[in-house]
């Protein structure tokens, strides 16, 4: 393939509806980063092993650097800036600050989308679990201790506020 | 006078950082817009550990798609002055240039550099660089280095040992020569890489109408680079302004000014067009390393186990060129300074090197040499308790600081003022239930086929350091000890505060807000924080040695106070009131007891701008602003200590840590959510630099570890929950009461690990001394291999 062929893709990313001209050996991380300019999506190692370019394709979490961005052409794709909602931030995200869970935050985006993708899959997660499930995600800062108790704790408000949903219902 | 109240300092503040980084928002610098007509490097480095480059042939990379040019070290050369490091006294001095020109010394120096549309199109022309090597014989080990005979890395000085710093006690080497029992081992330990999750990275601009740099990059001390930067490029430092945005970790890595922003400015200034790049993966893994050592240790004791003298003779391989411009012995030096610990020892010595080698410069990584100093002591003061039959808890006991002796001063000069050494070992031992887990399950296999080890370190970390301090240790005089504070109020009220301190992720804009908050008796809202950019920030030393929240805090400090009187004072002319009984809170000032007595500090910013109704009282000047600097006098020591609980699986050798607690004393803590986030940390990172990390050469100096897949850094399953309590010994140095706490978690967790380790193997092996520790290492231990 010549290195400078271009290929329109089409796909919903944070539920906006995307057509682009995308180079084909765009990595999904760039084309996202660079041609879309959501820059929230960050890259750290490159191959696939450290999980902070991790985002949702149709709802299950894969890393951006290691596939092309013409491989997700109509797919839908979310971004740690489409997790939060629009009277704030999600529980995660919440959780996150209250239990410092963050430190120079590089590494935060990719666990956010893991920890949704984590929730959506199982709803009320013990450590362990967790602390599998996030294995493939690295933080150099936290120790990892602070997000298993924020992921934990965004599980409890999230299953606290859709029980209160279904008593008032 | 009233004493301003508490309500921001020592309480879990939120981080004000934390909503852009959470919400996708922060911009790190691979994230910042480029200007119009970026252009992007990649670098042709040296696949060689010594070479002599017979020939570039760039014709074929120049000639490729999207390339505008292709550079070698004699063009780098060219525009720039070499960097130039001091040798050891009556040696030339020794030169780097910032590219190599006819001889590469290590694999992934440079020697050529593409400029491209892309970075996309760069890498590919990369490929197309020719270069003919004739391949050179490489010293890679300590050992090599200072072999005699053994090849010179840089031909024109007499060895390969460019730093030596020695010091003793007077009468150590006799208290030795008279002492009833000497222990006596060799510590070493692998290279290790800091691992920032985002790597370096810079975007650089030279306006060729002003002659100006504009540097954007990952730095971790902005004037450090802003120096060597202007220095390289002989531009008057005024001229050269280095900003870091977002900075996604560092741990002391980023401290340096390697080689490739000097390059990458001399492009800029070259073609008038801004330059980005952004290391990849892979070349911060093959370049950017610390903690390379051999100590030999001795230790003297009485028949009672008190420590009667320590001596450490070390020696730090730092690669290839010394990073530290003006000192080759930052991880030397703390070698030789950190090796008393918590200890009451009165005589001490040391003998501390560093050496070049065929291998990539090194820079500082958290905990410098201390985590290595920690497991020397402890490991030979266990040692010698088994030899006297004596506990090694007790041993501890014997030797340890307490309140009775201080202040006392070590025998470096540094006073310990206040401490907490046996309470916390005494908290340490009872949380994690010590005597009873040593005495039934310790050394002992268990039904499951693993053996339990149970090990506690007990450390003292030197921090918070000052001028006077640096230049004992024979640091450069650009890295002094000192920091900066530049407060203003303005006109509507709120205040910003410049700090010569950049952050990596250490929570500044949240703690020096606290303070400032507290003096100024503003809501934390309306208290800004801005650092790393030196057209803004006050000179200073920086952040790093845990010196932040001691160095900058004290001049925060010293700002607030003064900006605090001024608004006494000026208040006291609005309420006709004594300046005296004038407390600022809830952004008011106002005299207790008398609610007619209180008026906004709004409104006496706006006095002080002389934009209200009122004027300033006579001989107050306009404006309400301050810089202040503060250099601690001496250092300061935080305390601790960690105890762990572990099982080594004797068919793998796998560990896992089953409880881990730090009983810690920092001070007054300012807020203890980000103290805790820093302990933790640390001890993930020192849990690392035991079980999981280190980086590999093959025998011709080939890095052997440049992925996250072969490097591994702990992850979710490595590290433990993690359970912290504290001891504030409140600091009697600064105003504040503050010690450091960034390096602490490290320097205690190695050492503590490595005790669990041992009484785990205790009954096959009498210590380990080198680190890492990997399941292999220990199945040989338990093979009877080692």
């Amino acid at each position: 393939m010549n290195s400078n062929e271009t290929m329109r893709i089409a796909l919903t990313v944070n539920g906006q509806r995307v057509t682009a001209e995308v180079p084909a050996r765009y990595l999904l991380a760039d084309f996202v980063r660079h041609q879309l300019r959501l820059t929230g999506t960050h890259v750290g190692c490159a191959h696939g092993a450290c999980g902070a370019c991790t985002v949702l394709l149709d709802g299950r979490p894969v890393r951006s650097c290691t596939i092309f961005a013409v491989q997700v052409d109509g797919s839908e794709l979310q971004t740690v800036e489409g997790l939060c909602r629009e009277d704030g931030m999600s529980p995660l995200q919440e959780q996150f600050r209250t239990n410092h869970a963050l430190q120079c935050g590089y590494c935060t985006p990719g666990m956010l989308i893991s920890a949704t993708a984590l929730l959506s899959e199982i709803p009320d997660p013990s450590e362990e679990q967790i602390r599998r499930y996030m294995a493939g995600n690295l933080c150099r800062c936290t120790g990892y201790q602070p997000i298993v108790l924020a992921i934990r704790a965004a599980a409890d408000m999230i299953n606290g506020r859709s029980e209160a949903r279904e008593r008032s219902s | 006078m009233a004493e301003p109240r508490s309500i921001y300092v020592g309480a879990p503040v939120f981080r004000r950082e934390d909503s852009r980084l959470l919400l996708g928002r922060a911009t790190f610098i691979d994230d910042v817009p480029e200007p119009f007509g970026t252009v992007f490097l990649a670098f042709a480095r040296s696949p060689h550990a010594h070479a002599r480059i017979k020939s570039i042939d760039t014709s074929a990379a120049m000639a490729a798609r999207g390339v505008i040019a292709v550079l070698t070290g004699a063009d780098i050369a060219a525009g720039t002055k070499p960097i130039v490091s001091p040798t050891l006294k009556g040696e030339p001095q020794l030169v780097r240039q910032n590219m190599a020109i006819e001889e590469v010394r290590h694999v992934g120096e440079t020697v050529a550099v593409v400029v491209a549309e892309n970075a996309y199109l760069a890498e590919d022309a990369i490929e197309l660089v020719e270069v003919e090597y004739e391949q050179l014989p490489c010293v890679l080990s300590i050992a090599d280095a200072l072999a005699p005979g053994s090849a010179r890395v840089h031909e024109y000085l007499a060895g390969n040992r460019v730093f030596n710093l020695k010091y003793e006690v007077p009468g150590t080497a006799e208290v030795f020569s008279r002492a009833q029992h000497v222990m006596s081992d060799r510590f070493s330990s692998e290279r290790l890489s800091g691992v920032a999750m985002e790597t370096r990275g810079f975007l650089t601009s030279f306006d060729r109408g002003t002659n100006k740099l504009r540097h954007m990059s990952t730095a971790q001390l902005p004037h450090k680079m802003r120096w060597e930067l202007a220095d390289a490029l002989q531009l008057p430092e005024m001229s050269v302004q280095v900003i870091a945005p977002h900075v996604g970790g560092s741990f002391g890595m980023k401290t340096v000014t390697f080689p490739e922003d000097v390059v990458g400015a001399v492009i800029s200034r070259k073609l008038g067009r801004p330059v980005k790049w952004i290391q990849d993966r892979q070349e911060d893994l093959a370049l950017m390393h610390a903690r390379e050592y051999r100590f030999d240790v001795e230790m003297a004791f009485d028949a009672d186990g008190h420590i009667l003298a320590v001596r450490n003779t070390a020696v730090v391989n730092i690669g290839a060129y010394p990073l530290w411009i003006a000192t080759a012995g930052i991880e030397a030096g703390g070698a030789g300074h950190h090796m008393m610990g918590p200890y009451r020892i009165k005589h001490y010595a040391y003998d501390v090197s560093s050496v070049v080698t065929h291998k990539a410069p090194v820079a500082s990584y958290r905990g410098v040499a201390s985590p290595m100093c920690a497991l020397s002591t402890e490991t030979l003061l266990e040692r010698m308790a088994a030899r006297l039959g004596i506990d090694s808890v007790e041993v501890r006991r014997r030797n340890l600081l307490r309140p009775a002796d201080l202040p006392f001063v070590n025998a470096v000069g540094i006073p310990h003022d206040t401490a907490s050494h046996l309470e916390c070992l005494d908290k340490a031992l009872a949380l994690t239930d010590y005597e009873q887990f040593k005495r039934t399950r310790s050394g002992k296999l268990g039904a499951d086929g693993k053996y339990r080890g149970i090990g506690i370190a007990c450390i003292a970390d030197h921090n918070g350091q000052g001028t006077s301090i640096a230049r004992s240790r024979g640091q450069s005089s650009r890295w002094p000890g000192y920091d900066g504070a530049f407060i203003r109020i303005e006109p509507d009220g709120k205040a910003v505060c410049h700090v010569s301190l950049a952050s990596q992720g250490q929570g500044h804009q949240t703690v020096f807000a606290q303070i400032i908050a507290d003096e100024l008796g503003l809501p934390i809202e309306d208290v800004t924080i801005e650092h790393s950019d030196t057209a803004m920030m006050p000179f200073g030393t920086g952040t790093a040695a845990a010196r932040a929240a001691v160095a900058g805090g004290g001049a925060v400090l010293k700002a607030s106070q003064r900006i605090a009187a001024k608004l006494r004072r000026i208040a006291s002319y609005l309420m006709e009131a004594s300046p005296d009984d004038i407390v600022l809170a809830n952004g008011k000032a106002a005299v207790p007891g008398a609610p007619e007595l209180s008026v906004d500090i709004r409104q006496i910013a706006a006095t002080a701008y002389v934009i209200g109704p009122q004027n300033l009282p006579q001989g107050e000047t306009i404006g309400l602003e301050a810089t202040e600097f503060y250099d601690p006098p001496t250092s300061s020591y935080s305390n601790a200590t960690h105890a762990v609980q572990l099982a080594v699986d004797s068919k793998t050798g796998q560990v896992t840590i089953e409880k881990y607690v730090v009983v810690h004393d920092c001070g007054k803590r300012l807020n203890p959510l980000i103290v805790d986030g820093q302990i933790i940390g640390g001890v993930a990172q020192g849990i690392g630099s035991v079980l999981t990390e280190a980086m590999r050469f093959n025998e011709e100096g080939q890095p052997l570890t440049t992925t996250l897949l072969d490097y591994t850094v702990p992850t979710f399953l490595d590290v433990p929950r993690i359970e912290v309590h504290h001891i504030e010994s409140v600091s009697t140095i600064n105003p504040g009461g503050m010690k450091g706490v960034g390096e602490a978690g490290t320097i205690g967790a190695v050492p503590a690990v490595v005790m669990a380790l041992n009484a785990a193997m205790v009954q096959f092996s009498s210590a380990l001394t080198a680190l890492p520790v990997w399941p292999g290492t220990l199945m040989d231990v338990m093979h009877g291999k080692q």
